[in-house]
């Protein structure tokens, strides 16, 4: 070994992580820490600073004299043997007690990692369960999933891909290796950097912090599991009596799919015809978790007597699981744990699904593995009812119809969601191995939230058939009338914040479509300014028409008033001649009247 | 073997081209609501009758052994199954079985169903009514649009799909009009000559009953070419039947000018047989007492599977 392993400790290192993990678990009172493959001891001081003796053990004769260089404990040990190796270990720890077992850097350099680690754990059991702290590169830190994606492995004297690792860890091998040595993880502090010493070429699309390719990468990575800027795993484990084994990875019996019932027992009527639906499927590749939701215990009977009277060969695939509290995602999250299929699909109390439902579904999972798996959904409304006076019942009171789209298209259901639950199926590996579970904190929309997270990472297969029936229901309880519309549209932005979170995954053809809808609505767009210059244009007409007619009227009002003011001088002067005529003087000058006008007569006469 | 409380029952199916698993299906459904049905002692000694109209067998005698040790666990006694070696269609085939039937109750049952465990029990409860001959399941998933009392299930006629008859009612209308009647509308004149002995026919909403029915893609429910001629010529049959010659020729008039092709042959194929004097049922029910004519329904409905 060179001195290029010579590092110094620090806070804000590894080896900082380690010390506290240490202080932190430890055997109290206990004095021995011992430090296997220590290389030069840079922990050696801080430990003793705290009481403790530090003995340190490695192949590097380099490394071991600088530690007695500096007067503490070590001695060279090569682990290629591992039982000898723990032998003179514990030869060496002697009748001291043993606090901690540290290993820093050290497994991955091991190829019989695994092997000393399960030689030193009845060491560390015998000597009081000692703890044993590991700290070991990893290997899905994102900049090596960036640098992969550019077809890199860059082998470095140091660091994740030092050259001379024979071992490689990611989060889930570390702990499989740990249980099967026989030691059981008590807790950890990770050493994280956003940019690892793998971080280049740092213009690259897949390493450069902002760029899209590597925000979806690195939210893939934190959504599939801890870990993505993790550049070294620093664990703390107990020796623990047991080792466990390797869980099963698949079970070959597993169903196809897995059903999610979720119910909370307040439609015994449409329940039944639920399970009656499921169980007359032509394809029984599948099993059911019936989730009651808050039902009261004394209630569950009535569930488990429903599905406990189906025949034998469906009601051994179903399974009844009660669960308290949450919204309405929670019963889809603890299905969600419980499912054993490969794909996973929602059906609530008053779904009903066609023979073919599950058939359909494997015959596009065989087509299309690892997609969502999208029939359609008809709609049919229903309302309450009592049937024959005092059972709970509902009408049908419209045929099907089918309302949305038979061809999935991720860019349509960002508008609106036209994809029932009861229609379609998604991977379980969603949730396995990317982390995706139901939103517990939305109160409606969740199958929405989880089709779109989906289908953006997987794909469709679309099933272009109609396979179920979702009910409306026109009066009664329902999703619709239990929550505000102040819910629903909260519901949606929440949704939509989460896609907006991280760049948003189309399908192929999405350019076409994208560049399509952008067209037609430049056209609307310049349809509606046309249309918009036109009312302009119509308003001002108007304005002026308007104007016009006002001045008009004003006219009519002034020649009205005219009219009017004449013909009340006339009424007057009528008045007046009345008066006149009706008058004394007017009666008695008549014969002076009479004279006067035969007068005027036949002077017009002579003239 | 001690005969179980409660009525003896008769279960009855017609195939035509249903395969094994339509009829494991059925049998099975059929089977587990007799064991359900039992736990309330509302059924006694049960046979299913199977007759089948396929061009071949549709069962082996392997595959009916396999059933019957299935079912006879769960209350089945006998299961039989008769290859009748030609298409007689469902009302011939249901006479065929009924000329066994010896049982309290007989169950008509379409062989694509799937009883629910509930199914016998619930209809066994609507015929506790002595004025009630016939009790009707309700379809699942697409039910059938025809309306009914919520309160005393009455209804105008019930199919076949699934219902329940007593022995009483059997007797008096003397089975199916076979003559009349090949594949549908058998089930209607069947519940009207029922109500015009004197018996109520009632949909019971809480016995169930999954049909495999499918729909297109337009949400419209599949119809097959026999079922566009059939239909049409019952119901030009059963309009004549029951003294309706008005709707006979207004039908005649609008199939024989529809674009159906299936819909003009079945007309043009009436409308020969009744100018040429053919044979033809004796009109009945000249006052409508039962027949009741709603457009080329035969009740009231509440919805129609197409627009």
């Amino acid at each position: 070994m060179t001195d290029r392993y010579k590092f110094e400790y620090g806070d804000g290192t590894v080896y900082a992580n380690v010390v506290d993990l240490v202080s932190r678990f430890r055997v109290v009172d206990a004095e021995v820490v011992i430090d296997i493959g220590c290389g030069f001891g840079a922990i050696a001081e801080p430990l003793q600073s705290m009481g403790l003796t530090y003995i340190g053990f490695d192949s590097d004769p380099n490394a071991i004299r600088d530690l007695n260089d500096r007067s503490i404990e070590a001695e060279i040990l090569d682990f290629a043997d591992a039982d000898h190796a723990v032998r003179i270990l514990d030869k060496r720890i002697g009748d001291r007690s043993l606090a901690a077992i540290v290993m820093i850097d050290s497994l991955e350099h091991l190829a019989n990692g695994e092997i000393v680690l399960a030689a030193l754990q009845p060491v560390a059991a015998a000597r009081g369960c000692a703890p044993l702290t590991i700290a070991v590169p990893n290997i899905t830190h994102v900049d090596l999933v960036g640098k992969l994606l550019l077809g890199r492995w860059d082998m470095t004297p140091t660091g994740i891909l030092d050259d001379t690792h024979v071992a490689y860890f990611s989060e889930g091998h570390l702990n499989r290796v740990l249980r099967r040595a026989g030691w059981a993880q008590l807790s950890g502090r990770d050493y994280e950097l956003v940019e690892s010493d793998q971080h280049f070429p740092r213009q690259a699309a897949p390493i450069a912090r902002a760029a899209p390719l590597r925000e979806l990468l690195n939210a893939v990575r934190e959504q599939a599991g801890a870990g993505s800027v993790v550049n070294e795993f620093v664990r703390v484990y107990a020796p623990v009596a047991t080792p466990t084994s390797e869980p099963v990875a698949e079970r070959s019996e597993a169903p196809l799919l897995s059903v999610l019932v979720r119910t909370q027992n307040r439609r015994p009527a449409t329940l039944e015809e639920t399970l009656l639906s499921l169980a007359a499927q032509t394809c029984e590749d599948f099993e059911v978790l019936v989730l009651p939701h808050d039902v009261p215990s004394e209630d569950m009977h009535q569930i488990l007597y429903l599905v406990n009277v189906f025949p034998p060969e469906f009601k051994e695939r179903v399974r009844v699981i009660p669960v308290e509290g949450g919204g309405r995602s929670r019963p889809l999250n603890v299905g969600l744990r419980a499912a054993r299929g490969d794909y996973v699909a929602i059906l609530d109390d008053d779904d009903v699904v066609f023979a073919h439902w599950a058939e359909r579904f494997k015959s596009a999972a065989a087509r299309h593995p690892g997609r969502v798996l999208r029939a359609v959904a008809a709609e049919q409304e229903i309302e309450g009812a009592t049937w024959g006076g005092d059972r709970s019942g509902y009408e049908v009171v419209d045929r099907p119809r089918r309302r949305w789209s038979t061809q999935f298209d991720v860019a349509d259901h960002l508008f609106l969601n036209m994809s029932p639950p009861c229609g379609w199926a998604f991977p379980r590996s969603a949730y396995l191995d990317l982390g995706i579970e139901f939103d517990e904190s939305l109160p409606v929309l969740e199958d929405w939230d989880v089709l779109m997270q989906v289908v953006q990472l997987n794909g469709v297969s679309n099933i272009e058939e109609i396979t179920a029936l979702w009910r409306r229901w026109r009066n009664g309880e329902s999703s619709t009338s239990v929550h505000s519309e102040q819910e629903w549209t909260q519901a949606r932005t929440a949704v939509l914040s989460k896609l907006d979170a991280r760049p948003l995954l189309l399908p192929r053809r999405s350019a076409t479509k994208l560049h399509t809808l952008g067209l037609e609505h430049a056209t609307l767009g310049q349809e509606v300014r046309l249309k918009s210059e036109q009312v302009d244009r119509l308003s001002n007409e108007v304005g002026e028409l308007r104007a016009e007619r006002d001045h008009y009227a004003r006219l009519y009002e002034d020649s009205e008033r005219d009219r009017i003011g004449i013909h009340d001088n006339l009424l007057d002067a009528h008045d007046r001649l009345e008066k006149i005529w009706t008058s004394w003087s007017w009666r008695v000058t008549k014969p002076l009247r009479y004279v006067r006008r035969r007068a005027q007569l036949g002077a017009r006469r002579q003239g | 073997m001690r005969t179980p409380p409660g009525p003896s029952v008769t279960v009855q199916s017609v195939l035509y081209c249903n395969g094994r698993d339509d009829v494991t299906r059925m049998v099975t459904g059929i089977a587990n609501a007799v064991k359900a049905a039992r736990q309330f002692d509302a059924v006694g000694r049960v046979v299913i009758n199977i007759g089948d109209c396929s061009p071949t067998p549709m069962l082996t005698g392997a595959q009916l052994d396999e059933l019957r040790d299935k079912v006879e666990p769960w209350g089945i006694s006998e299961m039989t199954y008769e290859f009748f070696a030609d298409n007689l269609g469902s009302a011939a085939g249901h006479n065929r079985l009924l000329s066994r039937f010896a049982s309290d109750f007989v169950l008509f049952l379409n062989p694509d169903t799937f009883a629910s465990p509930f199914m016998l029990y619930e209809l066994g409860l609507a015929l506790v009514d002595p004025s009630v001959g016939i009790a009707e399941a309700r379809q699942v998933p697409l039910e059938h649009p025809k309306s009914y009392d919520h309160l005393t299930g009455d209804t105008s006629w019930a199919s076949t799909a699934g219902c329940l008859v007593k022995r009483q009612v059997v007797d008096a209308v003397e089975g199916f009009d076979a003559d009349a009647f090949f594949l549908y509308c058998d089930d209607v004149d069947f519940s009207w000559r029922a109500r015009l002995a004197g018996f109520r026919v009632v949909l019971q909403p809480t016995a169930r009953l999954f049909h495999d029915k499918r729909l297109t893609i337009d949400a419209v429910m599949e119809t097959g070419d026999a079922e566009f001629y059939y239909s049409a010529e019952a119901a030009l049959m059963l309009a004549w039947k029951y003294s309706r010659p008005d709707l006979v020729d207004l039908w005649l008039d609008a199939l024989l000018s529809s674009p159906f092709e299936h819909w003009v042959r079945a007309a043009t194929a009436f409308a020969e047989r009744k100018q040429k004097g053919g044979w033809l049922p004796v009109p009945i029910d000249p006052k409508g007492a039962v027949a009741h004519f709603v457009g080329m329904n035969f009740a009231d409905h509440r919805f129609l599977y197409s627009d």
